[in-house]
């Protein structure tokens, strides 16, 4: 029986957001009196659940927002871990706009852990986050996942199934840096989530 | 009488929110504003509606009129227009003053807004200074009722009375009274024309949508309230101190008090709500935005057989929020959509899928068929509000 957590349940401030920040995430998708209304309406009738994409677009950029209220109950910078609580997965579908929505909110660098978080289960590591440093515009990030080559643009946010738990990728790139190199071989974890590659570098604008 | 349910291992539930109750035993506080005065009732006394529960006087005043720049004359001269006397008593209404063109073809006329003394004229600011005469004031019950209790610190009358509640979703505003007025119908969109400006003291049902210029023109005309299906998201943002206000609830008010029954943006009043203020039409009611609450008294002389059975605690006390909760979606069931497109929409369920379906968005959940009228909408179970408990209780 599907029953889907309401974003009030996480985020009990839910109503300190400023609607003007949520709308800059959605540029071009209605008018702003629209869009604040509809986000009224999310906050005042939290158990509904979005019907259209335009509308699943509304719930993350409320989410994004969400996430930067409390940013340190999802990201431990020390740690480098990102943690995403499992039944967002189902509020989201799209596992890898969930975690794009994540690293516009919270902005984690290097090389992240993304740990999926479960009332039952506990937490478990899921995937990798590769969100090098860019120092060039224009070029590429050459990426071995396994065996298998990626040349990914740099402005890129792609993510790279893996059902492995532990695998080791190589990181080549003379426009970007990871963990401060050009050229890096680590053992990562897999899962669920993938391994998922942003090289947009700096923090998006909002 | 609330009827026992069969609960299933894979029933549906919606939530359901209290929106009206019919026939409540409650506690009104009337009160002298702006006013010192006597109470004119004792605890156990049964009132009616036009009985005097208090009275007092309005302390005395001034009131200012900017004469000069009103007849668009030299501060020097503007006294030369006035048609009473210093030191003359004048009532509101009568001719101020009036000043004619070149050819006497027109003329411009000012009117006394209040009555008083006209005490003395500025030819430095060119201000008219009008002394207001003492008025008395009598607090009528509005109810049919039993008092009981009164604070004379306060000059506070409780009374125990029945009343039909009606309760919101948003509000603003503290508690104000005032004669229902129904400007049209319940899908209405209400700008500044549709607010008749001789409504001092009312209270009007504006119908789906009401404009910022509607609620500014409202608080110039001296409404005492609004009530709306909708409101849009920044216009209720700025009476409520620029902060949502949904949940974490700050008393705000802005000199009106503002109910809304179903969301943010254009949404008709729902009908089970707009029928009962049909009934109300012309009625003293009470309305308290803060509390996102509508008083609708019961003026039947028989409701005094049910107050008077009725005990209810003295205590002056916080009022518990309406409820709201989760109850089964079975078919038959009164729901209200509670999702754009059709926020507001009421209807009965006709039927519940048992297979998921995937929606545009990409989630998957259990759609149920609402019957409204002629139409059939398709609505996911968690984009519903059973109306259920509300009608059973009532």
């Amino acid at each position: 029986m599907p029953s889907f957590k309401s974003l009030l349940e996480y985020f009990p401030q839910l109503e300190s957001i400023y609607p003007e920040k949520v709308i800059q995430w959605l540029k071009g998708q209605g008018s702003g009196q629209i869009l604040e209304n509809e986000m009224g309406n999310r906050i005042l009738y939290p158990q509904t659940i979005p019907l259209s994409e335009r509308e699943l677009f509304l719930e993350m950029a409320i989410l994004r927002e969400a996430l930067k209220v409390q940013p340190s109950k999802y990201y431990n910078r020390n740690l480098n871990r990102l943690f995403i609580d499992v039944d967002f997965l189902e509020r989201f579908p799209d596992a890898s706009s969930l975690v794009q929505a994540f690293v516009d909110a919270l902005q984690p660098v290097g090389l992240v852990s993304l740990i999926l978080r479960s009332e039952n289960v506990g937490s478990k590591s899921v995937g990798t986050l590769l969100r090098p440093r860019i120092l060039k515009p224009e070029g590429k990030v050459t990426l071995w996942v396994g065996n298998q080559k990626y040349d990914i643009e740099i402005g890129s946010f792609i993510t790279i199934p893996s059902s492995l738990n532990h695998l080791t990728i190589k990181f080549d790139s003379p426009v970007a840096k990871i963990l401060d190199h050009h050229k890096l071989v680590a053992e990562v974890s897999g899962g669920r989530l993938g391994v998922v590659v942003d090289t947009r570098g700096k923090e998006v604008e909002v | 009488m609330v009827k026992k349910w069969k609960f299933k291992m894979n029933q549906l539930f919606g939530s359901y929110r209290l929106r009206i109750e019919k026939n409540k035993i409650i506690h009104i506080r009337r009160r002298l504003i702006n006013a010192k005065g006597q109470i004119k009732v004792s605890v156990g006394q049964e009132v009616c509606p036009q009985d005097v529960v208090a009275e007092g006087h309005t302390s005395s005043g001034f009131r200012t009129i900017h004469l000069a720049a009103e007849l668009k004359v030299s501060r020097k001269k503007a006294d030369g227009y006035l048609m009473r006397q210093i030191g003359q008593n004048i009532y509101q209404g009568e001719l101020l003053a009036m000043k004619k063109d070149f050819l006497g073809l027109s003329k411009q006329l000012i009117l006394s807004p209040v009555d008083g003394v006209i005490e003395t004229y500025d030819h430095q600011n060119g201000n008219l200074k009008i002394q207001l005469t003492p008025k008395t004031i009598r607090l009528v019950s509005g109810v049919y009722g039993i008092v009981d209790a009164i604070d004379e610190v306060t000059g506070t009358v409780l009374i125990r009375t029945m009343a039909n509640m009606v309760y919101g979703v948003l509000g603003s505003g503290k508690e104000r009274e005032g004669l229902l007025k129904i400007l049209g119908p319940s899908d209405m969109l209400t700008s500044s024309k549709q607010i008749p400006s001789q409504a001092q003291g009312r209270i009007v049902v504006a119908g789906g949508l009401v404009f910022m210029a509607a609620l500014e023109k409202a608080l110039d005309v001296r409404l005492n309230g609004i009530i709306s299906g909708g409101i849009n998201a920044s216009d209720y943002r700025s009476m409520a101190g620029g902060q949502w206000n949904i949940w974490h609830k700050h008393w705000s008010d802005v000199g009106l008090s503002l109910m809304v029954t179903e969301g943010f943006g254009a949404a008709p009043i729902g009908e089970d709500i707009f029928s009962l203020l049909q009934n109300y039409n012309e009625s003293f009611v009470m309305l308290d935005g803060n509390r996102s609450r509508l008083i609708l008294p019961i003026n039947e002389q028989n409701s005094m057989i049910y107050i008077r059975k009725t005990g209810l605690p003295t205590k002056l006390q916080a009022d518990p929020s309406p409820e709201v909760g989760l109850w089964p979606i079975r078919e038959g069931v009164r729901v209200r959509i509670v999702s754009t497109p059709f926020l507001g929409l009421q209807g009965k369920v006709e039927a519940i899928d048992q297979t998921l379906t995937k929606l545009p968005s990409g989630l998957e959940t259990y759609l149920v068929t609402v019957g409204s009228g002629s139409r059939k909408i398709r609505v996911p179970y968690s984009n519903l509000e059973v109306m259920a408990l509300c009608d059973e209780r009532n």
